[in-house]
């Protein structure tokens, strides 16, 4: 694909419309067949006008941020220095090509991962700096995680897996199931409580998992992918989502997309390249 | 850590996924354990069993039998060999003198030599020895006997004088050669006269008597005792004795089961006779060799009498014998028509008989009354169960008649038939010594049994086992005795040892097994675990799923194996409980007859050291997955399946 793309560099005439169609492309990571898709998909679907930037104290910092780790004996410099800041209650949207480091910044501003150089605070916890056990309770009740695959347990209803980050927190049961309850219900699942995760639908999957992400009232979502697996509409209904949500409960939404059209309901875009942040 | 009923609850789904492999390790291990299980519960109860039983009988104490050794070989020995052709030559001629005084023929040539000759197998030389039941041969051995005596009850109580004895007794066993005499159950108060029945053996229960009849101090035989007997001499005058189970069935009429029987029969029978037995009469007839000698020419005679019934040239001898008018009575002449010079001469061969040894004609009947009874004596044939547990338990006196020692001196003809004037080698009385504890009694076993070095030739080139031991110091010959109280105290110890072997060897291999199991699902959920750490699952919290996981699997585990074990040991019990019953209850003489011998028995201990046990399985199989996937990053995880 990189290959193709120089090609098309090469030999096409620098026009206007060839810069707007390139900066399109760029916002895919030069995946022409992504771009067709979402060009046919704009024609289905309204994007709504991006909210004005936040203006709340900051809730993530990095700074100079490298990682760098080694996938069989090649070393591969994932980060190289990434500098940003985020405020509260804005939804931001990582963008860039596969293997632009969009993700493992994600896990590193989540405290999934360490980062090899620089500094990551996030809500005023300088996560280089917490124990394995002190990390795993920041996320917990700082960060609410959403996955491309959503990461039900197959073999619980719906309740307990919502109540999942609350049973990590030690939470009672009662209060637990009266959160799942209520959340349910803002995720429009309120019947399917006592449903497995395969009696649900993609969308009811990824609404269950945004519930569950939510559920210990986090500072923080991190979503990898939200939409990665559902079709267009679904797709915009989790962006609905999460936007409801940051009004509701001022959560600050950081999503990694392939998708166009969710990087458009961002109220920022952050387009990464080679672990360098690129616009 | 996070609460138990979460743990549980999120254990159970790891339960649900892969379950054949699951179900495969639940059944394997479980069988594993189920071995020990079964080995505990059968064990156990064999145990509690043999223990509840050992209250009767000889079963609790710690009996040896202390045999001293002879020179069982004396009749090769040159010096009692000549003695022995001195004694016969002086015999044979005060014979041809007393012959000559009274008139009589008689033919020294006929007479037989105490001195039989064969040639040795080593070094083909012409070997003398000894025809042992010659009067002559054995009067040479007995004198031989008198200088050298075999140890008696004065070196038995020195021997064990260390070990703190706590009694000693004694016991005899009825000559195996009683010299042509006979003594003879009565059936149905009838003498038989039909040697033919006799000689077809095994046939009738009651025949073997004489060959398996014993003494033993009243003491070791009150144990045995049935329920309102005693050792006494009963006022009737009747002697108490102990016989076998089959000859009980016997006397009192019972048809014996068929061979096919099951054991659930065998057990009713087993009661019922020792229900019917207890102070059932029988009598004995006994002859001396001479009433014997006289009793079979009357049967012959008329034997050959019969035969010539219808031919008219046959003519009666001169002088017959008739068969007894009443029971164990004495033979009637039936017809004398000898001349007076033929009488004369018969009375004068008669009188020279009687010079040289011969006795008056005796025939008597002894009354018994059955006051015990001993287990069937049966060989051959394939090997039981209950034959195998007889011979582990050995408890009791074995089979055989069994009666007082008093009787063997107090009663002339029981007497005569104890003190074997026939053979001079199996004079000999059984000797015991108690102990009051097992240490004390294997202790002496150990230390003063005499080793028998079967290569040791004395000094005149025979092997002379009573010299051997006399030279150790150890006269005696050393066994337990009545029960293996001794050894099954040793057994109840190895069995623990091998049964902990045991034990290891099956939890090694079942927590090879399980460790599979346990390292598979946790690799499988590497991901769910990656998932559970991004929303906040602390590294304890992941491995406390995981044990409480290996818990759940070990007591699956545990439950499958007690379920089988249970099953197994019910099932052994049900076959072999009746037949161990009836062997028990002979055996250790018991007079509660609705003691059972049940097969299995459960303690709690062997219930929770299993469970125990295949918890600690199931955890070890889970420590080395879990540390292995504790120190995984949970991102590789996540990405890994994406």
């Amino acid at each position: 694909m990189a290959g193709s793309h120089k090609h098309n560099e090469a030999t096409m005439p620098e026009t206007e419309q060839t810069i707007a169609v390139k900066r399109f492309l760029k916002l895919f990571g030069g995946d022409l067949d992504a771009a067709v898709a979402a060009l046919r998909d704009a024609t289905t679907t309204t994007y709504r006008k991006r909210t004005p930037k936040a203006t709340g104290p900051v809730v993530v910092r990095t700074e100079n941020l490298r990682k760098s780790y080694k996938v069989g004996k090649q070393h591969v410099e994932a980060l190289q220095g990434v500098s940003l800041e985020i405020r509260q209650g804005e939804f931001v949207a990582f963008t860039g090509p596969s293997g632009s480091g969009k993700s493992t910044l994600l896990q590193l501003i989540g405290g999934l991962d360490k980062p090899s150089e620089g500094r990551v605070v996030v809500d005023e916890h300088d996560l280089t700096k917490l124990s394995d056990r002190a990390l795993s309770s920041f996320r917990n009740k700082t960060i609410g995680f959403v996955f491309q695959f959503f990461y039900l347990q197959p073999f619980l209803n719906l309740e307990t897996n919502l109540a999942m980050p609350a049973i990590f927190a030690r939470t009672s049961r009662k209060e637990r199931n009266t959160s799942a309850s209520t959340l349910a219900e803002a995720v429009g699942l309120a019947d399917r409580l006592k449903h497995l995760p395969k009696e649900l639908s993609g969308g009811q999957m990824q609404r269950a998992a945004i519930a569950r992400a939510l559920l210990n009232k986090p500072k923080l979502i991190l979503a990898d992918e939200p939409t990665g697996n559902l079709d267009s509409v679904n797709g915009g209904a989790i962006v609905d989502l999460f936007e409801k949500v940051r009004e509701e409960f001022g959560t600050t939404i950081v999503v990694v997309t392939h998708d166009p059209k969710v990087a458009a309901r961002a109220d920022r875009e952050i387009t990464l390249k080679d672990g360098r942040i690129a616009a | 850590m996070i609460g138990l009923r979460d743990a549980t609850m999120l254990a159970l789904t790891k339960l649900r996924t892969r379950k054949v492999r699951l179900a495969v390790t639940i059944i394997v291990s479980g069988l594993l354990f189920s071995a020990l299980a079964t080995a505990s519960f059968v064990v156990r109860g064999g145990i509690n069993g043999v223990t509840d039983f050992n209250k009767e009988g000889l079963g609790s104490r710690f009996i040896i039998l202390a045999q001293a050794q002879m020179n069982y070989y004396a009749n090769e020995n040159q010096e009692i060999i000549d003695r022995a052709k001195a004694i016969h030559n002086d015999t044979v001629a005060r014979k041809k003198a007393a012959a000559k005084q009274l008139g009589i023929s008689y033919e020294a040539d006929n007479e037989p030599s105490p001195v039989s000759e064969m040639q040795s197998s080593i070094g083909g030389q012409k070997q003398q020895y000894l025809n042992s039941e010659h009067p002559a041969a054995v009067q040479a051995i007995k004198e031989y006997q008198a200088a050298h005596p075999a140890a008696g009850e004065a070196e038995l109580k020195e021997a064990a004088a260390a070990y703190n004895p706590k009694a000693f007794f004694s016991g005899r066993h009825a000559s195996y050669n009683l010299g042509g005499a006979s003594f003879q159950v009565l059936k149905d108060g009838q003498e038989s006269y039909n040697s033919a029945e006799k000689d077809r053996g095994g046939s009738d229960a009651t025949d073997g008597f004489v060959n398996s009849w014993g003494s033993l101090s009243g003491e070791l035989l009150e144990p045995f005792m049935l329920p309102g007997q005693n050792t006494k001499q009963g006022s009737d005058g009747s002697i108490p004795i102990i016989v076998p189970n089959n000859a009980a069935e016997q006397m009192l009429k019972l048809e014996a089961l068929p061979p096919s029987a099951n054991s659930h029969d065998r057990l009713d029978r087993t009661k019922e006779i020792r229900t019917k037995a207890p102070d059932a009469r029988f009598q004995a007839c006994y002859r001396n060799s001479t009433s014997a000698g006289l009793l079979s020419q009357a049967i012959s005679q008329k034997a050959d009498i019969d035969a010539h019934k219808n031919d008219k040239n046959y003519r009666q001898p001169d002088l017959v014998y008739g068969l007894p008018t009443e029971p164990c009575g004495a033979v009637p002449v039936t017809r004398d028509v000898r001349s007076s010079a033929e009488k004369t001469y018969a009375a004068k061969q008669e009188q020279f008989e009687r010079m040289f040894g011969k006795a008056e004609p005796v025939q008597q009947t002894l009354s018994f009354r059955i006051v015990g009874i001993t287990p069937d004596m049966d060989f051959g044939g394939a090997i039981s169960i209950g034959q195998l547990f007889r011979s582990i338990i050995a408890s009791s006196l074995g089979g055989g008649w069994y009666m007082p020692d008093d009787f063997t001196t107090s009663n002339p003809l029981i007497a005569a038939m104890f003190s074997n004037d026939a053979d001079a080698f199996t004079n000999f009385t059984q000797r015991f010594v108690e102990f009051n504890t097992a240490q004390s009694a294997k202790a002496f076993l150990e230390k003063e049994n005499c080793e028998i070095d079967y290569g040791k030739i004395s000094a005149n080139g025979r092997f002379n086992p009573q010299e051997i031991c006399e030279e150790q110091g150890h006269p005696f010959t050393l066994g337990s005795y009545g029960s293996n109280s001794i050894a099954l105290e040793s057994f109840g110890k190895g069995f623990t040892k091998v049964f902990r072997i045991a034990a290891l060897a099956i939890s090694a291999i079942a927590a090879i097994i399980m460790m599979g199991t346990v390292g598979r699902m946790i690799a499988d959920s590497r991901r769910e675990t990656a998932v559970f750490r991004a929303i906040g699952a602390k590294r304890m919290d992941i491995a406390q799923i995981y044990i409480t996981y290996a818990i759940l699997l070990s007591l699956l585990v545990a439950t499958f194996a007690l379920i089988v074990g249970f099953a197994l040991s019910s099932i052994a019990n049900m076959r072999f409980s009746p037949e161990l019953t009836v062997e028990a209850i002979n055996a250790f003489n018991a007079n509660d007859l609705n003691k059972t011998f049940t097969l299995y028995a459960f303690y709690w201990s062997d219930i929770l050291m299993l469970i125990g046990l295949s918890l600690v399985v199931g955890l070890l199989s889970a420590v080395f997955p879990l540390l292995r996937n504790l120190r995984r990053n949970p991102i590789r995880d996540m990405r890994d399946d994406t």
